[in-house]
């Protein structure tokens, strides 16, 4: 028994990709968090994600035509797998559907939460409130350093230096420098002895002061340091720009630059936030797209491996129900599914085997019912075997020949159905019909009925039949057609009695003929004239009478003595010709002739032939009284895949009586007041004696009919 | 995606459900928009020598996109890279000599309504009151040391070649898939090349 394992590399990538799958995912969730060292893949994750979900979509769409294909095909399995495909489909998609759903719902309402009006306002307000104490603190440091002005506006230059040094000294300054006009420094004074160069302004802020009189301003030094730069205009004998740089305190600045880094850090976000929102949907989109599709190509994997083993014992069983016992349904597991393939093919195994004793048996049978079928088919007696509602079983080629009917379009048929294609048969089917109904044991009876080929007799013997349990299951009814053995024991009866009627009257007759004649010859004379005329008269009518007798003898001997004819080709149609002149010049007798345009030749005596023919114009005349139409049809015929050459000749006169029909053609049966009753009876034995066949044409309905057939004549190439 | 839809719309997220399909969408029709309107382009570039180095000064024009000024405008920093190399032709294949990366960050310094640009390279911070100002701080390049002169051995079939970079992988995280499809995000120049020799 084949058995085939499952492919562990299908398993094996399958785990690999998944792994990749989870990886990828996993290495995009971590590339979302701010600090993460993947942060700078994000994008490239996102795009591999994206492209893995194409691929994976296009797995699942590959296999969703594959399978629409098989389905389409009416392949085995495909309807289980559809169906099983969609349950799991829809068992993965609801849980998730209702996860993401839920996720969305909380992830977006999480976002929102961050950022509300209040929140808004109190940045607002904590960044405003930085900006009005520094504000208040260089409004207080301008006002200090204006102070000053009156001060330096009354020292002379030289002075200068050392006044601004004694300022920087009672301020909060750190730095206090003295610019000219044209910004060159004049004085400086710093409390970090090492710094040589005073912070000089850069070009806008001198921009500024030469459009406006005072500048104040914070500034950002480094490390989150800020320092307010004042610069005032002194309108001394020489202007002079005085600059003034106050540190604002650490705590001040570290509070401010806290009150800036949240600010700036909620803003971000609320601008952020539609990107945000935008970007967790797109990211938990993408995972329930991969894993849905991930889990549906699996599932199309997973199935198809479940279902390969009922697709295997579909296709077995398909090839049972066609005939096909000899296919393995190979075993693809161990499991439940192996064990029923097993256990099927173990049974078609059995199937085949059975299936095979079977069809010998068959094959036996078979063979004795055709040595049967050609026996009965070769007999000469015709077997009609019947059900037990006498049914046709079977029925011989035999049963044809006598019936003349195609008896095996009547199977499954009674008798009683063939009459309505033979009615000549009715009655003696009929009496079958009855035989086989009624008999319980073997029957034998003769049947007689006028067939095509006028009177057959047939020996029947019925056997019913009977099953072991005695149940009555059919019967067979052999027949034989014994009309001919009949017919050749009437005449060998006749032939006996000719031949001793020619030997017991014909001898005494020409004693009596001439002993009357003599009798005349010597008595004529010696009697009176009217002695003389009564003797004439009476040996007159002996001598015809023996004449008529000497006659009827030849018949006889003619009749009862063997055939001595001479066969050659005879064309028929010519020969009528020839035996009709003799007639034809009867007034009152109208003779039509219907002859077959073809030559129709027979092998026959011609002289025989013409002594037919005459025989039965002369009834016929006799018939029509020498006033009526005779027709005469010539014509080729098939029965039996044997050509005939049939001659019917009809009169239209008083036609034969119904009773006589049956013995017309026996001898010493005759309607005539002079006739022998032999004419026919020759007629119908020469024409046998060349293999042919008369009969009374029964069909037709004015007059008399007789149809004579003759083997046809063959030319030979 | 039809799924997403729905959950969507059940979730009364249309807005964002719509963006992510249009997101989908500009994936596929993203390089058929014009990203050539706000990229930075660098003129005036001069090369000469001076104590036996080749020296480049160049002016670079920036140009802020609504979005990306929003963005600056809502504290997100902008990081860009001056990249300056020289190329060296030998055949046809380009042969880097040396190349030079100049960072400069720009951020927007809400509690002095300033903005701030930093050099990294140098960790020097410039506070300007006008984006213009700062901007102007980061455009030109003054007299810049590329290559030595006794290091190129074919000063015809060398190159100097700078493209300005917007550093998209520094923006916030969320911004950064919809910036990479978004024109409006396409600061960066194309590379131009100078020849070293007239």
């Amino acid at each position: 028994m084949a058995t085939h394992k499952i492919n562990p590399r299908i398993n094996f990538t399958v785990i690999i990709l998944f792994s990749f799958i989870l990886l990828s995912l996993q290495l995009m969730s971590s590339a979302t968090q701010e600090s993460s060292a993947l942060g700078e893949l994000y994008s490239w994750l996102f795009l591999i994600n994206a492209l893995g979900s194409i691929v994976l979509l296009g797995l699942v769409i590959a296999n969703i035509i594959t399978l629409t294909q098989q389905f389409k095909k009416k392949e085995a399995g495909s309807k289980l797998t559809i169906r099983m495909l969609s349950f799991f489909i829809i068992l993965a998609l609801s849980p998730t559907s209702i996860v993401f759903y839920f996720s969305m719902q909380f992830l977006h309402q999480g976002i929102d939460s961050w950022f509300n009006v209040e929140i808004d306002r109190a940045m607002e307000d904590s960044l405003e409130l930085s900006q009005a104490s520094l504000d208040q603190r260089m409004r207080w440091h301008l006002k200090q350093t204006q102070q000053f002005t009156t001060i330096l506006e009354s020292t002379s230059p030289s002075m200068m230096t050392m006044e601004i040094e004694q300022l920087r000294n009672q301020s909060e300054a750190s730095e206090i420098t003295l610019f000219s006009r044209p910004g060159k420094i004049i004085a400086s004074s710093s409390n970090n002895p090492s710094d040589i160069l005073p912070n000089l302004p850069d070009e806008s802020i001198w921009l500024q002061l030469r459009q406006n009189e005072d500048y104040v301003a914070l500034t950002p030094l480094h490390k989150n340091e800020l320092m307010i730069r004042v610069i005032i205009n002194i309108k001394a004998q020489q202007p002079y720009y005085l600059q003034a740089l106050y540190p604002v305190p650490v705590r001040i600045a570290d509070l401010a630059d806290s009150v800036e880094f949240a600010f700036v850090r909620y803003k971000e976000m609320h601008f952020l936030r539609h990107s945000l929102k935008l970007s967790f949907t797109l990211a938990l989109s993408l995972v329930l797209l991969m894993s849905l599709l991930a889990a549906i190509w699996a599932a199309f994997i997973s199935i198809r491996h479940i279902i390969a083993p009922v697709k295997e014992l579909v296709k077995g069983t398909q090839a049972v129900a066609a005939g096909r016992y000899d296919q393995l349904v190979p075993v693809t597991a161990h499991d439940d599914l192996g064990f029923l393939v097993e256990s099927f093919n173990a049974m078609t195994q059995r199937i085949a085997k059975a299936q095979n004793e079977s069809r010998l048996a068959g094959v036996e049978i078979e063979n004795q019912r055709a040595y049967l079928e050609t026996i009965l088919a070769n007999i000469t007696a015709g077997v009609i075997s019947f059900d037990a509602a006498f049914n046709i079983r079977t029925v011989n080629q035999a049963a044809y020949r006598i019936f003349h009917i195609p008896v095996t379009h009547f199977i499954g048929r009674s008798l009683l159905q063939l009459t309505d294609s033979a009615i000549e048969l009715s009655e003696p089917l009929k009496l079958l019909q009855r035989l086989l109904e009624q008999a319980d044991d073997i029957w034998e009876q003769r049947i007689a009925f006028l067939g095509a080929k006028g009177r057959q007799e047939l020996l029947c013997r019925g056997t019913p039949l009977f099953s072991q349990e005695g149940l009555r299951i059919g019967a067979v009814v052999v027949f034989d057609d014994v009309t001919d053995l009949i017919q050749a024991q009437k005449n060998a009866a006749w032939g006996e009695v000719a031949r001793r009627l020619a030997h017991e009257i014909k001898n005494p007759l020409t004693p009596i003929q001439l002993s009357a004649e003599r009798l005349q010859h010597k008595l004529a004379a010696k009697l009176d004239v009217a002695d003389a005329n009564m003797l004439q008269r009476s040996t007159r009518t002996i001598v015809q009478q023996v004449e008529a007798m000497k006659e009827m003898v030849d018949d006889f001997s003619e009749y009862a003595k063997p055939s001595k004819k001479q066969t050659v080709i005879v064309d028929l149609s010519l020969l009528i010709q020839e035996v009709l002149a003799l007639y034809v010049l009867k007034s009152g007798v109208k003779f039509k002739t219907h002859f077959h345009s073809e030559t129709l030749l027979i092998n026959g005596d011609p002289v025989s032939i013409r002594q037919i023919l005459h025989n039965l114009i002369k009834n016929a005349l006799e018939a029509i009284e020498s006033k009526g139409t005779i027709e005469i049809h010539l014509h080729r015929v098939q029965k039996n895949d044997t050509h005939f050459i049939e001659i019917a000749l009809h009169d239209d006169g008083p036609g034969i009586k119904e009773e006589h029909i049956k013995e017309i053609f026996e001898p010493y049966v005759t309607t005539k007041a002079k006739g022998t009753g032999l004419g026919l009876t020759i007629v119908k034995k020469i024409i046998e004696e060349h293999g042919g066949a008369i009969w009374v044409d029964t069909r037709c309905q004015k007059g008399a009919g007789f149809i004579l057939q003759f083997p046809a004549y063959h030319v030979k190439n | 995606m039809a799924f997403i839809m729905l959950v969507c719309i059940k979730n009364n997220l249309r807005q964002h459900c719509l963006l992510t399909v249009l997101w989908v969408f500009c994936m596929c029709l993203s390089p058929m928009s014009d990203a050539d309107d706000y990229q930075a382009h660098i003129n005036k570039v001069k090369i000469s020598v001076v104590d036996d180095a080749y020296v480049v000064s160049a002016q670079i024009t920036y140009q802020l996109s609504p979005e990306a000024l929003e963005a600056l405008q809502n504290g997100v920093p902008l990081f860009w890279t001056i990249r300056i190399k020289a190329e060296q032709q030998v055949f046809f294949l380009a042969k880097t000599l040396v190349e030079h990366n100049l960072h400069y960050q720009l951020r927007y310094h809400a509690l002095l309504n300033m903005y701030r640009v930093n050099n990294e390279e140098t960790g020097e911070t410039f506070n300007f009151s006008q984006l213009a100002n700062a901007l102007a701080s980061i455009s030109q390049i003054k007299a810049l040391p590329v290559i030595a002169q006794h290091a190129v051995s074919t000063p015809a079939a060398t190159t100097i070649k700078i493209k300005i970079v917007f550093n998209l992988d520094a923006l916030p995280l969320p911004l950064r898939p919809f910036a990479r499809l978004n024109h409006q995000w396409s600061l960066s120049s194309n590379w131009t090349s100078w020849p070293l020799t007239k």
